[in-house]
């Protein structure tokens, strides 16, 4: 009986063999026969000595096919797995061990593998090619090796990471004569590519054993050598040729040299540190003088320089550059309107013009001796109307810039002020008496051409902020030199606080000169509100105004302009300055007088408070009416109080574009944030759609659309805003009559945005859409939503005062009236045993807003007094006494006293650290004003424990307690604690958007997050923002169906705050200029105070 | 529509047609002839072509000379910049609002998309999920939807310009559609003068309102009678291997099985089933274009032109030449 293993020539013979070289190691190495078949590729049965007896038994119980073979004639049968094969002729292959008895398998596909070495006869058509490939690819880093295939010298040639294309072409393209091999085991067999032999194992062992390596092909052929084959680079089996003739050049004698004219190119931009100046660019540098501390002065060095051709004197100014000190190239550059130069690399003493440099680059000493470097201390190349100049200072006389300055005193009360505040000591009441006009300006006009030498020091006080008119020195552009003035008397008013008279008539004059008459006509009304007997003043801004507003100054005009239903801007200054000038001439029709009193009194007046209050003064100086002066007070502080200033009639725009200019940190700052900003929104843009919000014909996708339209419009990106609303105007008949409407009335903000329309412009346009709906059905529905938007309503929401019983009522209401009797009765009620809390409450509320709004600032201090020493004791319910409290701490706020802040923060965290917690809508409304106080002050020294003490608070689960630890997350951000403000605010927003809360509380979060948004960072607001849109979803409403149908009210109110919360009109207003607004206003104050004193004697 | 038989007496003309004027747009421009070449066989196979590549490098141009040569009026043509703020309506028309009122969804499409033979999308991966998702209907089954029906498209043939292939996934499957793309480069460094005086011609030609290649070498309906033949003799054999035997040597498509492998496997390039056999049919239509027969071991440069992300453009491209040992 013999048995032979069957060989089936597939995968599955790997399994077979590995099985039996486990379990018979010893067989492998003994003689095997093979009787193959028709296809010796095919199935094979492999016969062997030891298959026989309890082997072949345990052999089939590991699965190996083991089968009983029959012979018959030359043929042979056998059964397997129940079928019998019959092969009618064999032939019989002997070997002396069974590796060399097994031809390998193929494992499909394509392998990708590490390495490949392809054997190639010499003289076959592949191996050319193949080098040439290998080549051709850049693989370079084969190597090769030189052998004897069987008589035949071959390539072997070694690539890692071999090319697809060469294995697969050594496989399919047997005419080429290549066979690629992979390595089939550890190292040392190597199987034809995308084949596997059974046997791999062992005779990977036994090669390795014997310091062998075996190829062997898909047809079973071994190639067994020397492991320690040698191997060389590809090049080195390389001849190159090269098919061109050689042409022979060889060397002559002599040398030319050719003239090349220097010229200067583009160079690096770097800071310049030396200007050469002629006088008048010298004096227009006392701008930064004025700036300079004594170190910084004495940075820099001056030399007065003659000339051959006498066109001086030139004045050398050369800035010290020190490591690590922040340069001040650009300001003296830019004052005094000229570049400056730069030292020339590799060179000491040889400077040329900024951003530029000497071409063709030379030999240091070549340029020294052309430039005469080392004759002169400073040589420069300067290029005029493209041609070279070149300045030799052989010498200087250089001295520091600080011995060219004198300190005087000045006059100007505010900087005094300023100085008086920040001195270490302590100074008598001071009276200053100013120098008269006239001898001021006789004093200025004796004063050189050009600036002194240095002189002695006998100085007292450091000039500040004076500026003068200073003469033209000869030689200098007349128009150049007066623009150079404007821009220091710019600088100056921009600072903020000017309060001289002489300063802003100054200006105004150089502004006319220059055509400017606009500006010219606001520096002039300025002046009129600080000096209201310069008459000329008045009559030079009428004159403006009267050529602005297109009016011929007959008095016909002046009736029709105080009746007028509508004003412009310049009409309404025209009409104040006549009145000013009638009212000085004693003159003018009493019933005009009266009308215009009146109109100027309003503060929705288009005019600035300035010139409002020059006309009420001298209205009522004109007529000694005191009530009447003490009435215009109250009106114009507590509008002041109530709104603050208008950036439009309140701040010139020269002031606004001089602060946009000044310092270098911030410029183009508007520029930058609107674009940081329309990044942004074009980014929460993409979000939207992403997210699937925006759809065709559907209602909210339009309010999106509007809501992002406005934002872009804010951004002065109108064409974009434009595209992104064209859908919603074809759409616009499809929709319901409300949102009709209110698609309007959305597109009417933009309108109104974009052309900086004012209040009274936008109520006008929504009065007329409204009146345009077709039924009171519809008007309510459109209102249902208008009043919640905060961009399309024209009055501010109101609420529903508690009601005060009615003595109390009474009481109450004549104190509002009677603001000075306000804290006699506020301490009356707060004692009064028989009063409510509530009605307490109600009642600071309602004393608090009408002193505020009287601009009776004595009235609101004492007003505080009462509160901040009774609240603790009369107050018993802690959420009326933490409300209470927020009404003091926004008095504390319009007051700007801190002390009495930090009074009442610690008050409200007595009142939370107490058993009786209050409400979380009482906090709210506590803490509301307390986040508006830190906002204008910063960290004061009870807001860190106000805060900590509250988030606790805010953390527990309740109605609105999310809206609280948002306003919260803010106040952190005014302490400078960010990374706990980012917490916060994140973890608020989570739990807005997850939690299961009540519909309103989860808008009220929502908007909280959103409204303290806005005083983050612009970049950093992105991240919370597009998390909130992507979550709108789930901001439902529970108004009626049908309104719901109409609209999501909450979902459109949170996008508008979305939007204002990334491109809102606060952040444009840079700090600067909200700071130059501040400084106004207190100058604003003090004079509307000074005058009305002077009138009514108080 | 033509039958085999009325095709096959006058194939050879329009084949004629097509290569004249292909060869005659190329004196309009400089070194342009590859992005010609793609443009006639993908208008021939009518298969969507993406151009990729900087502002300013004659894609737009490329187009409109291309459209303007056969004879379409500008109804035909259909060309739109696309933003991400573009929306469905303004590539498919907008909705009559008339018939909305009375409950039907139905767009206006005259001078839109749907109606054009032609169409030219520039920036087309700026676009948002909605264009994408409807571009991506009317480039895989030709039709888009009217009032929820399906409706067929008239275009035929369709260009897209890009400066970049964005890496989203989300746009991965529009830009499969696109079988061939080809980078088109600034070609001022190396043809200074001849593009100044092209350019300086073209100026003229634009001042004076000629047209020079205008010549009606080839007409839109001969592009559409070639696609026709080739869509016939794909199945002409009868046979399912039939096709590959008669028109395929082995040892090319041995070749080109190899290239495909080599730049999936070293290079990365995803070639999906479906793009295998449109560039099988990109290579048939190739060769019976160039030169009326089999596909021949040259008509492989085409896969020069199978890279799907930006980065593997050029390297795809450099690599393919070399393969088959072309030099330039």
């Amino acid at each position: 009986m013999t048995f032979a293993i069957l060989r089936l020539g597939g995968a599955s013979d790997l399994a077979t063999f590995y099985t039996l070289a486990r379990e018979l190691p010893g067989v492998l190495d003994t003689p095997w026969e093979a009787l193959v078949g028709a296809d010796p590729a095919g199935p094979a049965l492999l016969l062997n000595a030891a298959l026989a007896g309890p082997t072949v038994t345990s052999l089939r119980r590991k699965g190996v096919a083991v089968v009983r073979v029959e012979r018959h004639g030359d043929g042979v049968a056998y059964e397997h797995r129940g079928q019998r094969a019959v092969w009618p002729a064999v032939e019989t292959l002997g070997a002396a061990s069974l590796a060399t008895l097994l031809r390998p398998v193929p494992v499909g596909g394509d392998p990708v593998v590490e390495e490949a070495w392809f054997l190639v006869a010499l003289d076959a058509p592949g191996a050319h090619a193949t080098l040439e490939r290998l080549l051709a690819l850049g693989r370079d880093d084969a190597s090769v090796s030189e052998l004897d295939d069987d008589g035949r010298p071959s390539l072997l040639i070694r690539v890692t990471a071999p090319p697809m294309y060469l294995l697969l072409r050594a496989r399919e393209e047997p005419a080429e004569g290549v066979t690629a091999f992979a390595r089939a085991h550890d190292q040392s067999l190597w199987v034809a590519w995308s084949y596997a032999h059974p046997l791999a194992g062992p005779i990977d062992t036994q090669l390795r054993a014997r310091h062998q390596t075996a190829l062997v092909d898909a047809a079973g052929r071994w190639r067994v050598f020397d492991a320690a084959l040698a191997t060389r680079s590809i090049y080195d089996i390389l001849v190159p040729t090269l098919a061109a003739e050689p042409v022979l050049m060889t060397a002559e004698p002599g040398q030319r040299r050719f003239q090349i004219a220097l010229r200067l190119g583009l160079g690096p931009l770097t800071e310049p540190e030396l200007w050469l100046l002629n006088a008048a660019q010298f004096a227009a540098l006392e701008a930064l003088v004025e700036s300079l501390t004594a170190d910084e002065l004495r940075r820099f060095t001056v030399s007065r320089l003659g000339s051959a051709e006498n066109d001086g004197p030139y004045y050398l100014l050369h800035e010290l550059v020190r490591p690590n000190v922040p340069r001040m190239a650009t300001r003296v550059s830019d004052l005094a309107g000229v570049k400056g130069f730069c030292r020339s690399p590799g060179t000491d003493n040889l400077y040329l013009p900024e951003g530029r440099r000497l071409q063709p680059a030379m030999r240091r000493d070549e340029l020294r001796a052309l430039l005469n470097l080392e004759r002169n201390r400073y040589v420069i190349l300067d290029e005029r109307q493209g041609r070279l100049r070149r300045y030799e200072v052989a010498s200087t006389d250089d001295a520091p810039l600080s011995e060219w300055v004198d300190f005087v005193a000045t006059d100007q009360r505010t900087v005094l002020d300023r100085w008086l505040e920040e001195a270490p000591f302590a100074w008598p009441e001071l009276s200053i008496e100013r120098r008269p006009r006239d001898v001021e300006v006789a004093a200025r006009a004796t004063q050189d051409e050009a600036p002194q030498p240095p002189r002695p020091r006998p100085k007292k006080a450091k000039e500040i902020n004076e500026v003068q008119a200073t003469a033209v020195a000869p030689g200098v552009d007349p128009h150049a030199a007066l623009r150079a003035e404007i821009r220091q008397l710019e600088i100056a008013v921009a600072a903020g606080g000017v309060d001289d008279g002489a300063v802003w008539s100054a200006l105004g004059d150089r502004k006319a000169q220059v055509s400017e008459h606009d500006e010219a006509a606001v520096c002039f009304e300025n002046a009129v509100f600080f000096e209201p007997e310069a008459g000329e003043r008045v009559g030079r801004a009428a004159q403006l105004r009267m050529r602005l507003a297109d009016k011929r100054g007959s008095a016909e005009e002046l009736y029709e302009l105080v009746t007028a239903q509508r004003i412009t801007p310049n009409e309404a200054a025209y009409l104040g300055l006549r009145l000013i000038e009638m009212a000085a001439a004693g003159g003018g029709d009493d019933a005009l007088l009266q009308e215009g009193g009146r109109r100027f009194l309003s503060p929705e007046y288009p005019v600035s408070r300035r010139l409002a209050w020059s006309v009420l003064r001298a209205l009522h100086t004109r007529s000694g009416d005191r009530l009447g002066m003490t009435r215009a007070k109250e009106q114009l502080l507590g509008a002041i109080n109530d709104r603050g200033l208008s950036d439009t009639f309140d701040l010139p725009r020269f002031v606004r574009y001089a602060l946009a200019l000044a310092g270098t940190e911030r410029q183009d700052s508007t520029l930058r944030l609107r674009s940081e900003q329309g990044v942004l929104l074009d980014g929460l843009w993409r979000d939207a759609v992403d997210a699937g919000l925006v759809r065709e014909l559907d209602p909210f996708s339009n309010y999106l659309r509007l809501a992002f339209g406005v934002g872009y419009t804010r951004l002065a990106a109108a064409q974009r805003a434009k595209e992104l609303v064209e859908p919603v105007e074809r759409e616009l008949s499809v929709h319901e009559a409300p949102n009709r409407v209110l698609f309007g009335l959305y597109l009417a903000r933009m309108a109104h945005i974009a052309t900086r329309g004012d209040d009274a412009a936008w109520k006008r346009e929504v009065d007329e859409r409204l009146k345009a709906c077709p039924d009171a059905r519809t008007r309510d529905r459109v209102e249902h939503l208008r009043k919640r938007s905060a961009w399309l309503r024209t009055e501010s929401p109101s609420s529903t005062d508690p009601e005060l019983r009615p003595a109390y009522h009474k009481m109450a209401a004549a104190a509002e009236v009677d603001v000075g009797a306000a804290p006699e009765t506020l301490g009356r009620i707060l004692d009064d045993r028989g009063v409510y809390d509530y009605e307490k409450e109600e009642v600071v509320r309602r004393l608090m807003r009408s002193a505020k709004a009287s601009g009776n600032d004595g009235a609101l201090s004492q007003l505080l007094a009462v509160c901040t020493g009774r609240l603790a004791t009369k107050i018993g319910q802690p959420g009326y006494r933490v409300r209470s409290a927020g009404h003091c701490m926004g008095a504390a706020g319009v007051l700007g006293d801190v002390e009495a802040l930090d009074r009442l923060l610690d008050e409200v965290v007595t009142v939370c650290e107490s058993p009786a917690v209050p409400q979380m809508a009482d906090l709210i409304d506590a803490v509301k004003p307390a986040i508006l106080a830190l906002r204008r002050f910063g960290a004061t020294r009870s807001a860190r424990r106000f805060l900590e003490t509250l988030v606790p608070i805010a953390s527990r689960p309740g109605p609105r307690s999310a809206q609280l630890r948002a306003i919260l997350s803010e106040g952190f951000l005014r302490l400078g604690d960010r990374p706990r403000a980012d917490e916060l605010l994140r973890e608020t927003l989570g739990a807005t958007l997850e939690a299961t809360m009540p519909h309103a509380d989860r808008y009220f979060a929502g908007a909280a997050i959103l409204n303290a948004l806005r005083y983050w960072p612009t970049q950093d607001r992105a991240a919370e923002s597009a998390r909130l849109l992507k979550g709108i979803e789930v901001f439902t409403d529970t108004f009626t169906a049908s309104t719901m149908k109409l609209y999501p009210t909450f979902k459109v109110q949170l996008i508008e705050q979305l939007v204002d919360a990334v491109g809102d009109e606060v952040t444009f207003e840079s700090d600067k200029v909200q700071g130059y607004l501040d400084e106004e206003e207190q100058v604003l104050r003090r004079r509307i105070v000074a005058d009305w004193r002077v009138v009514c004697g108080a | 529509m033509w039958s085999l038989k009325e095709l096959e007496r006058e194939i050879d003309d329009i084949r004629a047609r097509i290569n004249r004027h292909r060869r005659d747009l190329e004196e309009y421009f400089v070194k342009r002839a590859d992005e010609l070449e793609l443009a006639t066989l993908s208008a021939a196979a009518q298969e969507p072509l993406l151009f990729v590549g900087p502002p300013g490098t004659a894609k737009s141009d490329l187009v409109v000379k291309f459209v303007e040569s056969l004879g379409l009026g500008d109804t035909d043509y259909y060309e739109y910049m696309l933003t991400k703020f573009t929306e469905p309506s303004e590539i498919l028309g907008p909705i009559d609002i008339d018939l909305l009122k009375q409950g039907r969804f139905v767009r206006r499409t005259a001078g839109k998309l749907p109606n054009a033979k032609v169409a030219f999308l520039d920036e087309i991966f700026k676009s948002n999920s909605a264009i994408l998702n409807t571009l991506l209907t009317i480039v895989n089954e030709r039709k888009y939807y009217q009032d929820g029906a399906p409706e067929p498209v008239a275009l035929r043939f369709l260009f897209a310009a890009t400066n970049d292939i964005p890496e989203q996934t989300e746009l991965d499957a529009l830009a499969d559609r696109f079988i061939l793309k080809i980078e088109t480069r600034p070609v001022k460094d190396t043809h200074f003068a001849e593009l100044i005086d092209a350019g300086v011609m073209n100026e003229v030609y634009k001042a004076t309102g000629q047209k020079p290649w205008a010549r009606g070498t080839a007409s839109f309906e001969d592009f559409l009678k070639f696609k026709r033949y080739i869509d016939l003799s794909l199945g002409a054999s009868g046979s399912l291997s039939g096709d590959r035997e008669q028109w395929f040597p082995p040892a090319v498509f041995a070749e080109f099985r190899r290239i495909v492998r080599a730049l999936e496997t070293e290079d990365k390039v995803m070639v999906s089933d479906r793009k295998l056999v449109k560039l099988y049919k990109l290579l048939r239509t190739r060769a019976f274009l160039l030169h009326g027969g089999a596909v021949q071991q040259s008509d492989l440069a085409l896969l020069a032109y199978v890279g799907n992300r930006r980065h593997e453009l050029g390297a795809v491209q450099d690599k393919v030449r070399k393969l088959l040992g072309l030099t330039s």
